[in-house]
């Protein structure tokens, strides 16, 4: 599989192919593999080896050493923040595979939809009732947890329904809380 | 106070089991002070604490009630119980809880039982702002202008501005921790900051007294650690610089502050003595200070406890601290005078909570899946962390401390730098970025900020990630391979089971990538958003 790889505000990207082999089998630590450079037309420049270090802090890619840390976190579409360099810092990667299949606008990835519960704690206030038209980032309800209010906000604009949980109510992560219909289904877009 | 209780005096004498009245972090750096000094340990822990860390350090463990803390920490019978249960002969109280409950105090003296912290009269006196400052204003120390004195209604509030003048602060007599507090700068707002002051400081703290000082604007906060014995022995283990906060809460300390002179330093530690002696105070206590400029410091309030950042006090004078807590409760004498006491080389404190700095400071909770601490010279962590322990909801967020200690600021700083980088804690969202973008400003490196900093510079940590050096190829394919692993290790997760066995869904976030049902992860762009699973 083909990939570009690009760090927010980098003028350069960079393209590598690698086996699928590979990418279902996970990085064995102390194994060498291979992965190939390409330009931006996709045409190899040449081999690079690989070996996870046994202690899953660093990569050896011919010869330099790439500390890279914990898990990373998976943002927004191809975002990702991985906890890399020495010292390590946060750096925002944003990774494409080359010829991604076409995406289809929905709800789904318009915002909107079910609303969870990110948080396990307390509900304290609910601000809106069923059938209120909301606008993006206003705030659903509120839901305490280690002390601290958290605000649930609206992600889109739309319509919410079916309230799930009342004030005083535990929740945990996952539940769901209530839903929103996006503005732009409504529409019929 | 309508009622006046008959507090207990403090009793001092050799003891040898401790009962730890509280959890986590601090518990367990008690714990270790009982070992250091060959005392047993007793932890007490609530129904959702079995498995922490604290537990399995100590000689003996009793439970004391269910998860919330109103039901378990902050139960004196309960603690109590068990206390007498385990055959304790002493008992701490930690850091927050139940620790600044003059109650509290007095029902472990009632109980037979020695109390190492300040007898319950201090706790008391101190607890209530007016009274301190009444207090401490006799003894001679500076205190911000205004009325030490509960306001008696809305005309005694004028009365004091047109002394004092505009900007003032309204503060619940019985308040703490930045609550129950009002900016007055017009006289339009005065009545109805009364009111609500007056409101909120019934509803938190269930006494309806407010007082009011002159208001300074952008303020640094520099505290003096006290220690004294029985004996009437007090020093001072110098300052500590908390002026980097969120919300009132504390971020980031350092010993000693670049902010005051030597002889401000002396004159502050002078003042905090004399402060600690109006109340007779004994144990370990800190006084808090607000200064106007590098010579200007008003005293704030006096915390009757060992404080969260003791340990930057602790590196740059080789001062344990808790264990003098341990000794002094014990009725041995401090055997170091004031001019025994120097500053060596500079120390800071970053409180790492489980809380996600890109998404406005939302706790995170879920299972610690890995965790690599930082050491080398210079590092000293505090945390009750392990590999596999699950963070509960209940408590505060604070999971560990990376205390360093250099030879100047700069140096400490850069090992501060170095061993937030080595930290690995995965599974939750932790502050460690924000550290990391703090310290690298050039605000902080200088020294030039106040307590509104975090406020005043909220794009702080977009920028940090902005700046970051170019990505090379090398460290381009490791990403790359190092988000795949990422997705690998969250879908043989989730097919373990452990995902969701009634406890919080560990990492929310990534799980999120499991339901992207899909035969190569690639192949389509995934949505994933911590209000979204």
């Amino acid at each position: 599989m083909k990939f570009k790889v690009h760090q927010k505000g980098d003028a350069q990207s960079w393209y590598f192919e690698i086996s699928d082999q590979i990418l279902e089998q996970d990085l064995q630590p102390g194994r060498v593999l291979l992965a190939t450079k390409l330009n931006e037309e996709m045409k190899p420049l040449g081999d690079v080896q690989i070996r996870l270090h046994r202690d899953r802090r660093s990569i050896c890619i011919d010869n330099m050493v790439i500390p890279f840390f914990g898990a990373g976190t998976l943002l927004k579409g191809t975002d990702a923040r991985i906890k890399m360099g020495a010292p390590a810092t946060f750096r925002r990667i944003a990774i494409e595979q080359i010829k991604p299949i076409a995406i289809k606008r929905s709800s789904s990835n318009l915002g909107g939809g079910d609303q969870k519960s990110p948080l396990t704690g307390k509900v304290l206030s609910i601000l809106v009732t069923d059938g209120q038209k909301v606008n993006e980032g206003d705030v659903l309800m509120t839901i305490e947890a280690m002390k601290m209010e958290n605000r649930i906000q609206a992600e889109c604009p739309g319509v919410i329904q079916n309230i799930k949980v009342q004030s005083g109510a535990s929740v945990s992560v996952g539940d769901l809380l209530c839903t929103l219909i996006p503005a732009a289904d409504e529409n019929g877009k | 106070m309508t009622s006046v209780v008959k507090y207990r005096e403090l009793v001092h004498r050799p003891f040898n089991k401790v009962l730890i009245a509280n959890r986590g972090e601090i518990a367990v750096r008690v714990i270790r002070a009982c070992r250091d000094l060959g005392l047993s340990p007793i932890a007490v822990y609530s129904e959702a604490d079995a498995d922490c860390r604290h537990v399995s350090m100590a000689d003996q463990a009793w439970c004391i009630g269910p998860g919330p803390s109103s039901e378990s920490y902050l139960r004196i019978d309960n603690i109590i119980q068990a206390a007498k249960s385990s055959g304790a002969e002493a008992v701490h109280p930690g850091f927050g809880f139940l620790s600044e409950n003059a109650d509290f105090a007095n029902a472990v003296l009632e109980a037979g039982l020695v109390w190492i912290g300040p007898s319950p009269m201090a706790i008391h006196s101190m607890g209530d702002k007016t009274f301190a400052k009444r207090a401490v204003t006799a003894a001679g120390v500076p205190c911000s202008p205004g009325k030490n004195e509960p306001l008696k209604d809305v005309e005694d509030l004028k009365k004091v501005i047109s002394q004092i003048g505009y900007p003032v602060i309204l503060k619940a007599a019985a308040g703490g921790g930045g609550r129950g507090m009002r900016v007055i700068r017009k006289a339009e707002e005065i009545e109805d900051s009364f009111a609500n002051c007056q409101r909120e400081a019934l509803s938190y703290f269930g006494n309806a007294d407010v007082f009011c000082e002159r208001f300074i604007e952008r303020p640094r906060h520099v505290e003096i650690q006290i220690l004294a014995d029985s004996k009437g022995n007090v020093v001072h283990l110098f300052e500590r610089d908390c002026t980097i906060q969120r919300r009132n809460q504390k971020l980031i300390e350092e010993a000693p502050s670049s902010y005051i002179s030597d002889a401000t330093r002396a004159e502050m530690g002078l003042v905090a003595v004399k402060a600690a002696q109006s109340v007779g105070y004994v144990n370990a206590g800190t006084c808090e200070f607000i200064l106007e400029s590098p010579e200007k410091f008003y005293f704030m309030e006096m915390n009757t406890r060992i404080q969260v950042e003791h340990p930057v006090s602790e590196s740059i004078t080789g001062i344990d601290l808790v264990q003098w807590q341990l000794r002094v409760a014990m009725g041995e004498t401090i055997p170091f005078e004031q001019k025994d006491i120097h500053i060596r080389g500079w120390a800071f404190e970053a409180r790492i909570n489980a809380e996600d700095p890109f998404n406005g400071f939302r706790p995170s909770v879920g299972e610690v899946r890995r965790l690599e601490l930082p050491a080398g010279p210079g590092v000293r962590v505090d945390t009750h962390l392990y590999q596999g322990y699950r963070i509960p909801t209940h408590y505060d967020s604070m999971i560990a401390k990376i205390i360093v200690h250099g030879q100047n600021r700069e140096d400490a700083l850069a090992k501060l730098y170095r061993a937030l980088g080595e930290t690995i804690i995965d599974g939750v969202e932790t502050t460690i970025p924000y550290h990391q973008a703090l310290i690298r400003g050039s605000a902080f490196k200088s020294g030039e900020y106040t307590t509104r900093f975090v406020e005043e510079n909220e794009a702080l940590l977009k920028e940090f990630e902005s700046r970051q050096p170019e990505l090379s190829a090398e460290a381009a394919l490791a990403s790359l391979l190092s988000i795949n692993s990422v997705r690998r290790e969250n879908s043989s997760y989730a097919e373990n089971g452990n995902a969701n066995n009634g406890q919080s869904t560990p990492g929310s976030r990534q799980e999120t990538m499991n339901q992207v049902q899909s035969t190569s992860p690639w192949s389509q762009a995934h949505r994933l958003d911590a209000t979204r699973n």
